[in-house]
């Protein structure tokens, strides 16, 4: 294991996260069997005084868990491959973790939609004096805990296999994944030109759906429009990010078959990486609450206005993000084609 | 709407020691609209205070509502109940000021949260202090005062937002003839075209003073009736 | 201190090799024949350029020496372009060499005896990479090291892309008929920074002992200082919400923290980067000495302004702000029954 400074921080703020998360879960526990609305029974007001608490706890141990996760990403992206001897990259960083941070990354992601998806919830709840949500909330509390639990105990495994003195191949990961520059041409031994095509066709198909969700959602057919937009939206992200780690990077890298996502995090490459996997964090994030607040309004007639304004909100951030996304991607590849006369690849 | 404090059919429970539920309230109800003036008299344990803290919002009836234009105030969650309250100017029994801070530091203490400026804060404090006569005493610590000086406090602590509804609990109890004039004579001009108040007192001397008051009620047995 | 001297080794050898390749023998190392070695090196796909370094160690007055045989071929813009290139009989001194008696002249012994003429010094920025060496003309290196015409006792390699250095490391190795130890430029900054992580690290880990028990004696005094729970119960009676309570308590802890952690960060800095004194490095890293003048920039002060929010900050803000949300838990029913 290697002591460093960062890696420290990120397990000290991990831990600190999971305390407050789990004080407020213990209220949210309360909250679940105990909750009687109205009731002027001293042990419910007690109970909705320490929800106020528990709601707080739990928003400072949202913004300690992003900070620690921003520290481990720019420690994979950009301080540790100066360490792990052979890595010149993230990628080198994660196979000296025997892949457990990058699955720790993984479960981190998902917490942090558990943890977005209460926070909306949240704030809807809250813009009611009745509160109608906060039982319906506090399982979803509840339900980022053994996650959270297990990304923090994933991430500090991970951190534990670093060993300075051992050498990984970077390289070798990324260029061994094909035998032959045919096979690089394909993803699951399907053509690059097969998923390129998915890829535009699903965006278009999100972008329309983002626009008609817009406009279609002060009516019954808003729950249609959101919920298409959310199931698009989730098979949308990860053909996007197969198709910029294996086609579209080739633009940033200038180099073909250069196949790893962590090099665009890299400095030389402008940390491009953090605009392109940022908008697919939004869209991921945005598309689902879209649905779901939708379904807030139907079911919760009290929440109608909050809940349409917010599911509308997400509607646009997913936009915005997709276009901006798109951009990002199309405009190096039409420069090429433009300045050379032929699509790298 | 114009502004409206309802009590509909309330009743409020205790938990005695022994397991048991005393009756504080039972089923009571009261109307009162903006530019009214209520008086509520009655025993010492009567419920007078008990019923003052329910118009305030600090308790919820085990039965029964508030509501307060339209709006079951009393069934809100905590946080909705502490934003509403800050329309409510209350006058303690006991003045229940803050021992380290200074006269002024406990006048201004409802405003801080509501993002007032500095300036503002400083003129809405004197003008409640100088309206009672206190002004004198603003950098003094609250320990020093006497009885009747913390009671005036507390009511300038009550007025500083200009409240939409004023509830005072014995506001002169401990206040002699001339002090007790003052607050009356201060308390009948507070009463305008769009605010309620509401006074609780056994005091004599609010008869003898003030005939301000639109409705009396009278509390006893938890149960109130308004007297005509 | 660790976060700069991971920089500081970046900057400085930046413009070092991208890979340097080392004959290795049963004896440990051993010269390689320059041409043989240079041509052999051009033959592999992706090397750019291939050239021969004469170095090694000498013995001075003031102990051993890293001696380097220097001319206009060798690409160290960063550490000597300030310095004249060395004729025979003269030296260019690291900034940590001593002379002995004679402060214009030093004598070095190695395979033979030799003395050179003085003419300049690295500058001190180079000192942390430097600070042992002696520049002087490759004739003399070779006289004074014993390495034989023809010979050299390393070479580098020059790649078009950083990352191509370690793709083409078992390429190069294959190329040789002798064994050979390779080392690029990532790797010797690397040992750099793992060397002061680790013992940073270690730091930092007896520092947490430290950061707990301020934790608990800031519980501990916040809880006397509390507000009290009837004192919570009449401020919501007035008006507060929870919120506006914690955000009271934040802002007390606030007031006290971010001054402490500025004056914190401003003395350390200080210490780092500007300091004429040893202890930080003879408590922190061991060293004798002054530490060598460091190089600060922006993104490694950032990492470590993070790093100590993260690691002190936070636990003081949740440690101060901990019984603040215990004591907000009061209704003003409380107050009113107390």
């Amino acid at each position: 294991m290697i002591r460093h400074p960062l890696l420290i921080a990120v397990v000290v703020g991990d831990l600190l996260s999971l305390l407050l998360w789990f004080g407020a879960a213990t209220t949210a526990f309360q909250i679940v069997i105990k909750w009687v609305p109205q009731s002027a029974k001293r042990e419910q007001i007690q109970l909705e005084r320490r929800a106020e608490t528990a709601r707080l706890s739990a928003k400072f141990s949202l913004a300690v868990f992003f900070l620690s996760t921003a520290l481990l990403i720019i420690g994979i992206t950009n301080v540790l491959p100066e360490i792990v001897p052979g890595a010149m990259c993230g990628t080198g960083v994660l196979q000296a973790t025997d892949g457990l941070v990058g699955r720790a990354l993984m479960v981190r992601f998902f917490v942090f939609f558990i943890m977005t998806l209460w926070l909306t919830y949240e704030k809807l709840n809250l813009s009611r004096p009745d509160a109608p949500l906060t039982r319906y909330n506090a399982r979803v509390l509840l339900l980022a805990l053994p996650f959270f639990l297990l990304a923090v105990i994933t991430t500090l495994r991970g951190i534990l296999r670093i060993d300075s003195h051992q050498p990984v191949d970077c390289c070798a990961m990324v260029y061994d994944q094909f035998g032959s520059l045919a096979t690089a041409r394909q993803i699951a031994g399907i053509p690059n030109t097969f998923w390129i095509w998915t890829f535009w066709i699903l965006t278009a198909l999100m972008l329309s759906c983002a626009v008609w969700s817009l406009r279609t959602n002060r009516t019954k057919g808003g729950e249609k429009a959101t919920g298409s937009l959310a199931v698009i939206s989730v098979i949308w992200v990860p053909i996007a990010a197969i198709t910029l780690v294996r086609v579209y990077a080739a633009y940033f890298y200038q180099v073909l078959h250069h196949h790893c996502p962590w090099c665009l995090f890299l400095p030389e490459h402008k940390f491009v990486g953090v605009p392109l996997f940022g908008a697919l964090i939004i869209i991921i994030l945005e598309g689902p609450i879209s649905y779901l607040a939708a379904k807030i309004a139907a079911n919760f007639p009290d929440l109608l206005t909050r809940a349409r304004r917010r599911s509308r909100l997400a509607g646009l951030r997913l936009l915005l993000a997709a276009v901006a996304y798109t951009g990002m991607v199309a405009l190096p590849a039409l420069y090429w084609r433009l300045l050379y006369g032929v699509w790298l690849g | 709407m114009s502004l409206s404090l309802v009590c509909q059919n309330v009743s409020l429970l205790r938990r005695c020691a022994d397991g048991s539920e005393r009756a504080i309230l039972r089923h009571v109800d009261a109307t009162l609209n903006a530019g009214e003036g209520a008086m509520i008299s009655g025993k010492t344990g009567a419920g007078k205070t008990t019923l003052l803290h329910l118009f305030a919002g600090l308790l919820r009836p085990s039965q029964g509502q508030i509501t307060a234009n339209g709006q079951p105030v009393s069934r809100w969650n905590t946080v909705h109940r502490d934003l509403w309250r800050r329309q409510v100017g209350i006058v303690f029994q006991h003045p229940h000021l803050i021992n380290d801070f200074t006269v002024f530091e406990n006048v201004i203490l409802p405003m801080i949260p509501r993002g007032t400026s500095l300036r503002q804060l400083r003129k809405l404090a004197w003008d409640a202090l100088d309206t009672l006569g206190i002004s004198h005493l603003a950098k003094q610590n609250v320990l020093s005062l006497s009885g009747g000086e913390q009671q005036r406090v507390s009511i300038a602590r009550a007025i500083v937002s200009r409240p939409a509804i004023l509830i005072a609990d014995e506001p002169t109890a401990h206040q002699d003839d001339e002090g007790a004039a003052l607050i009356i004579e201060k308390f009948a001009g507070w009463k305008l075209p769009h605010t309620i108040m509401i006074v609780a007192a056994h005091d004599p001397r609010w008869s003898q003073y003030g005939k301000f008051t639109d409705k009396h009620f009278h509390i006893e047995n938890g149960r109130l009736r308004e007297l005509r | 201190m660790s976060q700069a001297l991971s920089t500081t080794a970046g900057h400085l050898l930046k413009d070092s090799p991208s890979v340097v390749v080392r004959r290795v023998s049963p004896l440990g190392w051993s010269a390689l024949p320059a041409e043989e070695s240079i041509r052999l090196a051009k033959s592999v796909p992706g090397v750019l350029h291939a050239g021969i370094r004469i170095w090694g160690t000498a013995n001075s007055p003031g102990g051993p020496v890293t001696v380097f045989g220097i001319d206009g071929s060798h690409r160290f813009s960063g550490l000597t372009k300030s310095v004249p290139l060395p004729k025979r009989g003269e030296a260019v001194l690291g900034a940590g060499i001593a002379t002995g008696e004679d402060p214009d002249f030093l004598k070095l012994t190695g395979h033979n005896a030799l003395i050179f003429r003085i003419i300049d010094t690295l500058k001190a920025k180079t000192s942390m990479v430097a600070h042992d060496m002696v520049l002087v003309h490759p004739d003399d290196a070779r006289q004074l090291l014993g390495i034989a015409e023809g010979y050299a006792s390393d070479l580098i390699v020059e790649v078009f892309h950083e990352t191509e250095a370690e793709a083409i490391l078992p390429d190069l190795s294959r190329a040789f008929p002798w064994p050979v130890r390779m080392t690029t430029r990532n790797e010797a900054a690397g040992i750099y920074t793992s060397a002061s992580a680790r013992r940073s690290g270690i730091v930092y880990i007896t520092i947490i002992p430290g950061i707990l028990a301020l934790a608990l004696i800031v519980v501990g005094v916040v809880k006397g200082q509390m507000v009290q729970s009837c004192n919570v119960g009449l401020f919501k009676a007035l008006g507060w919400t929870t919120t506006n309570i914690f955000q009271m308590q934040l802002l007390k802890a606030l007031v006290i923290g971010m001054p402490a952690v500025t004056a914190g960060m401003v003395v350390s800095y200080g210490l780092v980067f500007r300091s004429g004194s040893s202890w930080p490095g003879y408590l922190f890293f061991g060293w004798n000495d002054n530490p060598p003048p460091l190089f600060l920039n922006a993104s490694g002060a950032f990492l470590v302004l993070i790093e100590v929010a993260v690691l002190v900050f936070l636990p003081y803000l949740a440690a101060a702000l901990w019984p603040a949300l215990q004591a907000a838990v009061s209704d003003p029913q409380d107050f009113l029954e107390s």
